[in-house]
């Protein structure tokens, strides 16, 4: 239990990291820039207290938006993605055969993919409808939804990918 | 009331989410308020630390650049103080004339310049900010102009100790006065979220004349920048909904992309300016 929690704290720090020092420099074709951070909610084990994981969101929101002098928007999304996160996981597994276990490609398959395109769809809609509705027109919003939300869903895909592997090469 | 607690305890996530999202708001809309509170911004000391550690890596990318740079603008530089010293000994024989140009050099230094370097830049969001490496215990202080050797930059808008947050031109809450050199009409200098090379300059008048490819240059109005500071160059025109005036698009002469050391300015007489113009609007009340 402790080295879950160990696990998740050393992924909180690594994702921060990964995203306020590389990622955000990214703007991919003008339009996409992956916000990967988001992985950490995805990656809650699944019997996490329902107000503890909304309030992980939260703080996992504001430091992002330290660092990147957003405050509030970041935050806004996240948690958001946080509290809907356990009705999507009804929707694409059964959420009581896993107790206390982290969801992930190796176990789940195809039902991980969609669970983390739709969290993943949710968080970047709310996220940069946030921070660009004064500025920019709704189809370009649009737009940057879109591709930010494939190019995070990919780099997901890869970072899974890569634990598949490392599990059957064991 | 047992139902009630009961109720309230199977809900509380909701509760929770609510609160959160209202406090989400709360910061979202009252962001002025905070921008300047030095422990929610990238200028506290612990993100401060952790981006002059990237900042201190990334420098070395790129040094043969910034040497190039600088190289190119000692020469400048060189060149300009030969013409100086060259026309101050055309006039040295008219001794009158040359106490009127050194005098008139003298009061215009007013500014001054701390040398400062970039530790965070963001060009890839819509609100861009930069974080630098100096702070209050260098004597910087919000509203400092900063600049660097290719042209204007921003504005500091949070300070701590080490550290401080410039918001430059290329996020769309900044509005600077500018001007097309050698005229003295003034447009405002906006950005539009879409790309950092470009930026727009609003309400030119139409009667006003320009070219393409003119140079855009600081009015000096706002105390912050001196007048003269190279911003960019005029690429196209376009008219605005009401006739009278244009929209200039123009190409930023700073490369945001690869900024790395900058020049943060401190005008001795802002605050005297800063004075008078409150003196004046509280005489207007």
């Amino acid at each position: 239990m402790t080295s879950n929690w160990l696990k998740q704290l050393i992924l909180f720090v690594v994702l921060v990291l990964l995203q306020v020092l590389v990622l955000n420099h990214i703007l991919f074709l003008k339009f996409a820039t992956p916000f990967l951070y988001i992985y950490f909610i995805l990656k809650m084990p699944l019997g996490t207290n329902r107000n503890l994981l909304v309030f992980l969101g939260f703080i996992l929101g504001l430091v992002i938006d330290i660092f990147c002098n957003t405050l509030g928007v970041n935050a806004a999304a996240t948690t958001l993605t946080a509290f809907i996160c356990y009705p999507i996981q009804r929707l694409f597994f059964d959420r009581e055969d896993f107790e206390n276990f982290v969801p992930s490609l190796n176990s789940l398959g195809a039902s991980f993919i969609k669970y983390a395109i739709v969290c993943v769809f949710i968080h970047h809609a709310a996220l940069i409808s946030l921070s660009c509705f004064s500025y920019l027109n709704p189809v370009v919003i649009l737009l940057r939804i879109l591709s930010s939300t494939l190019f995070t869903a990919i780099l997901i895909y890869a970072i899974e990918g890569f634990s598949v592997k490392r599990k059957k090469h064991e | 009331m047992r139902n009630l607690v009961a109720f309230l305890i199977k809900n509380s996530a909701w509760f929770v989410f609510v609160f959160l999202e209202i406090v989400c708001f709360y910061f979202i809309f009252n962001y002025n308020s905070f921008q300047r509170s030095i422990y929610l911004n990238s200028s506290n000391e612990i993100v401060g630390r952790v981006y002059a550690v990237s900042g201190e890596v990334l420098s070395y990318f790129g040094l043969k650049e910034a040497n190039q740079d600088l190289l190119v603008k000692n020469a400048e530089l060189q060149n300009r103080v030969l013409y100086l010293e060259d026309y101050i000994h055309k006039l040295s024989t008219d001794s009158l004339k040359t106490e009127a140009v050194l005098q008139d050099s003298l009061s215009t230094k007013h500014y001054d310049f701390i040398v400062g370097r970039v530790i965070n830049n963001s060009i890839a969001q819509i609100e861009n900010y930069i974080t630098i490496n100096k702070g209050s215990n260098n004597g910087l202080r919000t509203d400092m102009g900063i600049i660097s050797q290719q042209g204007i930059v921003g504005i500091i808008r949070a300070v701590s100790e080490n550290y401080s947050v410039v918001q430059p031109i290329i996020n769309p809450k900044t509005a600077l006065s500018c001007k097309v050199k050698g005229s003295n009409t003034p447009g405002t200098l906006t950005w539009d979220g879409q790309d950092y090379r470009y930026a727009n300059l609003v309400g030119f008048p139409r009667f006003e004349r320009f070219e393409k490819g003119d140079t855009i240059i600081t009015s000096g109005y706002s105390g912050i920048f001196p007048e003269g500071i190279m911003v960019g160059i005029v690429e196209d025109s376009k008219g605005q909904s009401d006739d009278n005036f244009l929209t200039l698009k123009i190409r930023l002469s700073t490369d945001f992309s690869s900024l790395k050391d900058i020049l943060i300015i401190n005008n001795e007489n802002r605050d005297e300016l800063l004075k008078l113009e409150k003196e004046i609007s509280e005489n207007d009340k």
